[in-house]
Order: structure tokens, then C-alpha cells, then sequence
């Protein structure tokens, strides 16, 4: 595993200009390298090769506001929006929310590098900014707070790194919705990595939307640290972009957490959809619950990975995970694994991975009401998307995701 | 109506259906009995569309058309019905969601207007009310946690929304109680006409009782090999199905 000689001079070239804090990222990628093909976690996911591609073209970005509108479905929400337009926060037009603190973030995600996702180490190196969300102990949000990613490659092919951080105080609450949005048809390369840590009884709610752009390459990861008694949801929405791994990382790091992992996602033609989760109970008396569900078409590809670690001292533990694939073409494909690592005896835990045709029997039980074939299918995918959708908070984000899939089903080239 | 002659169907190669002979004209009740495998849902499947069976050979001919012809859902808007003997569940899908695209689709195919709202609303009630089954239970996954009796229900439910010309109830009775069977029946008679067939699968003399039939066949190893009223039904009934069996191997 070793990183090709570009990107390493690229990455030494940094080691003058980056704060000290970095450094350390700096060394373990150059001592692991980007994953490469064989890499077990990312055998189905040649992440590595576009990223090299991509970053060798990718160009000087300008920014142009008036290039940028609003996605539609936000436009119309009544939410607060905070934007970063290639990779700076734009703290000027933040639209805060009274009663809690949002700042650029400067802080690197890891404190020890070792055994992180190489893109991890990448973005710890290279990310540009971000935000910072302080929500402080008992107090709730009442709107949802919305992050624009905006990624403006108009102008030329784009490279771009970001970093969140959200700290949720003693019983805290808030809601987010992060959205990914691309402007323009160049191809574009770019993470966002998310540390979100959750004290006793803190509530958070979290929605990653990635429905938009299509010669887009993505890597999104999400470490999220939780206390006692806190709940941690998220939706995670894919339907656009060219490839996309996303990582999801949730440590019940101690009793009575509760943890909810939904997501949906539809690979279209050319279309590449990663989902790696990992599930750590590392104290009793927990619940995690994990439901991904994924419609494969044409030369589509997805690819789930679902870890729950149950530690020594997770007694108690119920965690249950299900993966559930529908496959609409030959050419369509799908590797899905769940990996349970057990230690703790006394515990509930399930998993299930499904991938499959559609029902025939529902199929024509639908037909034999006088439903044409067409009609039927997109009822029986309707449905099974629905599953997910109808657990969405938002209204005008249900709406607006259940409208989208609905459409994207029920195109007529299936 | 209805004329099948000599159909042979097989699944997975294997034969289940050897000659099947059957006419029925427009306001005929016919029953078709027969012990456990020997083809009666197969027979129905055939006649609603499904895939899986491959017809070999025969013909069957529904109101002047070649009714294999046919895709399912032609055949149900030509006014096909098919009861199901198990109805199956289809999670987020409710009956009255997909019965409001069913009846457009066909109304469309006949070159009707598309039913509005009200009137779907209004049609709904008045056959809720006939085969006496709750709203609540229309609004939920299709067949979700339904009890027997519920699914069954559903099923005569739907007939009554599509007001088919054939319908094809196979073991309706099944898994019902004796109210229940009297409201199913009930349903069945409401809906009857001079225009209107029904073919009846079913095990148990009982139902006849309710829904009488102006024939009743015996269908054994794919073929039918008796065929008489609804006193054979009864005979069947005191009898069991060992005399025909034996008359079977006679001819044979
Ligand atoms: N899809 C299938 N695959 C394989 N065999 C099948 C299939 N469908 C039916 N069969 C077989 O065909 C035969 C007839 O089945 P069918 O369901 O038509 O019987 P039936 O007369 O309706 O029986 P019952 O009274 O039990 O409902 C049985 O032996 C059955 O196992
Ligand atoms: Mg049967």
C-alpha cells in the first residue's frame, strides 16, 4: 500500500505549511498510502484511483455567488442554513440559530491517526475549513439547521475537503440536514468529514442528503461519540453522483444510548453507492438499530458493510441490523457483509442482508387487479422505499426525498 | 363466455393440467372440487395470467378472445377476477392505494373516464358495507397481520370494487367462520347478474349451500373426470372421493 509518487510529493509539500496538529495525519498517510486495489475495505470501491485522477486535473475554483441558488426543497423550508461553497465556511451569510455557537472549524478530526480510513488522514491533511456547532446543555433547536456543501465546479475540475464538528451538550437537541450541492458538469473529488459528539442525554437528529450532481466523487464519514443516555438518528439519502463511500462511525460509549442508522439508496447506470457502517457498543444496556435499503439498475453497483462490535463489557446489548437490496437489471450489483464481533454473552442481536429481484408474486397478484406491469413495479418499489422515507421528521424533506424517488422509479426505462 | 378446450399446463416442466375441458355461459355458477394437488388453483392461475405456468397446449376462449393471449392485466380488464387461495402480503402498498390505479387503468383501457375522488369514495363504502370489512383495514399494507378471515374478505372486497364478468374464487371459504361465510356468499349473490359468471373452488358442500351452483365439476389428476349439480356436491360430501378415484382407474 503505497501511495503513488504524486500524491506523495504532494502531501510532503504540505508538511511546511499545515499546522502542527496535522503533522501527525501527515505521517500515517504517507506511511499507509491510499487504499489500493486489494485494500479489504475497499476491494468493490476504486476510490483511490479517481481521487488521483481527478486531483491531477482539478484547477483554481472560482466563487461566484450568483452562480449559486438555493436546491429548490430548501428554498422554501423554514429552517436555518449555514453554507460552505468549496470548502470555506461562509460565516457571513450563516443564518444561526439563537442560542447556540457556530464557528469555522480549524480543528483537525483525529487525535490519533492509526487505524483510520486513509481518507480520513487525506481529509485531516488537507481539509480547508468547516463548521463548528456548539449546541449548550438543555437546550433544543426548534428548526432544522441545513449545511450546503456547495461545490462550484463551473468553472474547471474541482478538489475540495471539509470538516464538521457538532458538540451536543447535556440534553441537548437539534436537528440537521446536511445536503450536498454540486454546480456545473465538470467532475469534482470531494470529502466531508464529520465529528459529532453527543453528552448524556443529548439528542441528535442528522440527515445526510446526496441527491444531487452526477460526475461527482464523494467520501463522507461520520464519527459520532456518544454519552449516557443519548440518541443518535440518521437518515443517509443517496441517489445522485458518480461514486460515493460513505463511512459511518457511532461509538455507544456508554449505557442507555440509543442509536438509529436508516438509509435509502438508488444506483442508476454507471452509478457507484458504498455505505461502510460500524456499530461499537463498548458499555451495557444499549440499543443500535441499523436498516439500509438499496434499488440497483442498469449497470448499477452498491455495496454495504455493516460492523456492530459488541465489547466484553456490553452486556445487555440489543443490536439489530438488516440490509435489503432489490436488483433490477442483469448488469446490476450488489455486495453486501454484515460482520458481528461478539464478546459480551448476554445479547440481542440480529442481521440480515437481502438481494433480490422484485416479488413475482406481488408482481402479479398487482397485474391481476389490472395494474400494467409498468404501474406494478414502481407500486412494489414505491413501498419498499417507503419503509425508510415514512421514518423522515421534516415534512418538506419527506415530501421532497418520497417525490424524488418516486419519480426516479417511475421513469419509463426500466 | 368461457370455453376451455383440452388445456394442458405445465410448471417446471412438470404437467399439471392434461385436458381440461370446461364452457360456461353468463350467469352460470359452476363449483369445481377435487382432492388436495389435484390442479384446481392451477387451473385458476392459468386463467388469471400467471407466468410460471406454461400452457402446452389447448385453447381457451373468453368472450370471443384468445384469452392466453392475453397479459394479466388485460385479462382482469377484459373482467377477469381471480379470489386467491392465499392471498399474499405486500408491505406499504394498502388496498385502497392500488385499487384507485387498478380501476383508472382499466377504465382507460375501455375508454372510460377516470373515476374521481367522490365517486371512488362513495363506491368504496357501499361494497365496504356489503362484504362488511372495516375502513381501517383498506388503509393498512396490503394483507399485514390479517387474520384469515380478514384476507378473504379483502379478496370479495376487491371483486366487488372491479365488478368482474368472470370471477374465479378459489377456496374463498377457507379459513372462514360460518358469519363470515354467510357475508362472503352474501357478497358473492349481491354481485351476481345474467351478464356475470362464477367459477367456485372450493372443498366443503357448505358454501354451496350459500352460493348454489348450476354445476359442479370434479377435477383429479388435471383433468376433470366427473361433472354433474349440486348433487354431486353432496354425494362428495357423504362420500369422500374414493368411488371416483376408483372410477378413474376403471376407465383407465
Ligand atoms: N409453482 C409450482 N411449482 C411446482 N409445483 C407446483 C407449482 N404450482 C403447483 N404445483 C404442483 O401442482 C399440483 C397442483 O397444485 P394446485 O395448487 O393446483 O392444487 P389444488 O388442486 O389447488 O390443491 P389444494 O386443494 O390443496 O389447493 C401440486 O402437486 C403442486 O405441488
Ligand atoms: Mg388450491
Amino acid at each position: 500500500m503505497q501511495a503513488t509518487l504524486s500524491l506523495k510529493e504532494k502531501i510532503e509539500e504540505l508538511r511546511e505549511k499545515i499546522p502542527e496538529a496535522r503533522i501527525n495525519a501527515l505521517d500515517e498517510l504517507l506511511h499507509v498510502g491510499l487504499p489500493a486495489r486489494k485494500h479489504e475495505e475497499y476491494k468493490y470501491t476504486p476510490l483511490t484511483r479517481f481521487y488521483e485522477e481527478i486531483s491531477g486535473k482539478a484547477g483554481k475554483t472560482e466563487i461566484r455567488p450568483d452562480r449559486y441558488t438555493d436546491p429548490e426543497f430548501i428554498l422554501k423550508a423554514d429552517t436555518h442554513k449555514l453554507y460552505i461553497i468549496n470548502g470555506m465556511f461562509d460565516a457571513e451569510t450563516a443564518d444561526i440559530p439563537k442560542g447556540i455557537t457556530v464557528k469555522t472549524n480549524d480543528t483537525p478530526g483525529l487525535k490519533n491517526p492509526k487505524g483510520h480510513d486513509a481518507f480520513d488522514l487525506l481529509n485531516d491533511v488537507l481539509f480547508t475549513s468547516g463548521c463548528n456547532i456548539m449546541v449548550p446543555a438543555n437546550f433544543t433547536v426548534e428548526k432544522p439547521l441545513v449545511i450546503i456543501n456547495v461545490i462550484d465546479k463551473a468553472s474547471s475540475v474541482s478538489e475540495s475537503h471539509i470538516s464538521n464538528r457538532i458538540h451536543m451538550g447535556q440534553n441537548a437537541e437539534l436537528t440537521i440536514i446536511e445536503v450536498q450541492h454540486y454546480i456545473g458538469e465538470n467532475e469534482s473529488f470531494d470529502s466531508s468529514v464529520s465529528n459529532y459528539h453527543l453528552e448524556k442525554d443529548a439528542r441528535l437528529n442528522s440527515y445526510t442528503v446526496q441527491v444531487d450532481g452526477n460526475n461527482n466523487y464523494h467520501y463522507n464519514s461520520h464519527h459520532v461519540h456518544q454519552e449516557s443516555g443519548s440518541v443518535y438518528n440518521n437518515f443517509t439519502m443517496t441517489l445522485s453522483g458518480k461514486m460515493l463511500r460513505n463511512n459511518h462511525n457511532v461509538t455507544l460509549d456508554d449505557s442507555h444510548c440509543e442509536t438509529n442508522l436508516l438509509g435509502f439508496y438508488f444506483a442508476d447506470d454507471q452509478q457507484h453507492i458504498d455505505n461502510h457502517t460500524t456499530v461499537d457498543h463498548r458499555k451495557p444496556d444499549s440499543n443500535s438499530n441499523e436498516l439500509y435499503k438499496g434499488i440497483l439498475k442498469g449497470t448499477g453497483k452498491g455495496v454495504f458493510n455493516g460492523k456492530i462490535y459488541v465489547r466484553p463489557h456490553a452486556q445487555n446489548t440489543l443490536a439489530y441490523q438488516s440490509n435489503k437490496n432489490i436488483l433490477l437489471s442483469d448488469e446490476a450489483t450488489v455486495h453486501t457483509k454484515p460482520q458481528l464481533e461478539i464478546w459480551a454473552d448476554d445479547v440481542k442481536c440480529s442481521h440480515g442482508c437481502t438481494a433480490g429481484q422484485l416479488d413475482n408474486e406481488a408482481l402479479f397478484y398487482l397485474r391481476s387487479r389490472g395494474l400494467s406491469e409498468d404501474y406494478a413495479k414502481a407500486y412494489l418499489l414505491n413501498a419498499f422505499a417507503s419503509e425508510i422515507t415514512d421514518e423522515i421528521k421534516p415534512a418538506f424533506l419527506k415530501d421532497y426525498l418520497s417525490d424524488l424517488i418516486h419519480h426516479k422509479l417511475s421513469s419509463n426505462d426500466r | 363466455m368461457l370455453k376451455i378446450t383440452n388445456l394442458h399446463a405445465s410448471v417446471e416442466g412438470k404437467e399439471i393440467l392434461k385436458g381440461i375441458n370446461l364452457e360456461i355461459k353468463a350467469g352460470e355458477v359452476h363449483a369445481i372440487m377435487g382432492p388436495n394437488g389435484s390442479g384446481k388453483s392451477t387451473l385458476a392461475s392459468v386463467l388469471a395470467g400467471r407466468e410460471e405456468y406454461e400452457t402446452t397446449k389447448g385453447e381457451v376462449n373468453y368472450m370471443g378472445k384468445d384469452l392466453l393471449e392475453l397479459a394479466a392485466e388485460d385479462r382482469a380488464r377484459e373482467g377477469v377476477f381471480l379470489a386467491f387461495q392465499y392471498p399474499i402480503e405486500i408491505p406499504g402498498v394498502s388496498t385502497t392505494n392500488f385499487l384507485k390505479t387498478a380501476i383508472n387503468q382499466i377504465r382507460e383501457y375501455r375508454g372510460e373516464e377516470q373515476l374521481d375522488a367522490v365517486t371512488f369514495l362513495s363506491r368504496m363504502k357501499e361494497k365496504m358495507k356489503l362484504v362488511e370489512i372495516d375502513q381501517s383495514l383498506l388503509s393498512r399494507s396490503l394483507n399485514e397481520g390479517f387474520s384469515g378471515g380478514e384476507k378473504k374478505r379483502n379478496e370479495i372486497f376487491q371483486m366487488a370494487m372491479l365488478e368482474p364478468k368472470l370471477a374465479i374464487l378459489d377456496e374463498t371459504d377457507s379459513g372462514l367462520d360460518i358469519d363470515a361465510l354467510k357475508i362472503v356468499a352474501n357478497g358473492v349473490n349481491k354481485l351476481k347478474t345474467k351478464d356475470n359468471a362464477t367459477i367456485v373452488v372450493t372443498h366443503y358442500q357448505r358454501l354451496l349451500d350459500y352460493i348454489v351452483p348450476d354445476f359442479v365439476h370434479v377435477l383429479y389428476k388435471g383433468r376433470i373426470v366427473k361433472s354433474g349439480t349440486k348433487d354431486l356436491a353432496l354425494e362428495l360430501e357423504a362420500k369422500g372421493y374414493d368411488w371416483i378415484k376408483e372410477e378413474v382407474k376403471e376407465t383407465v
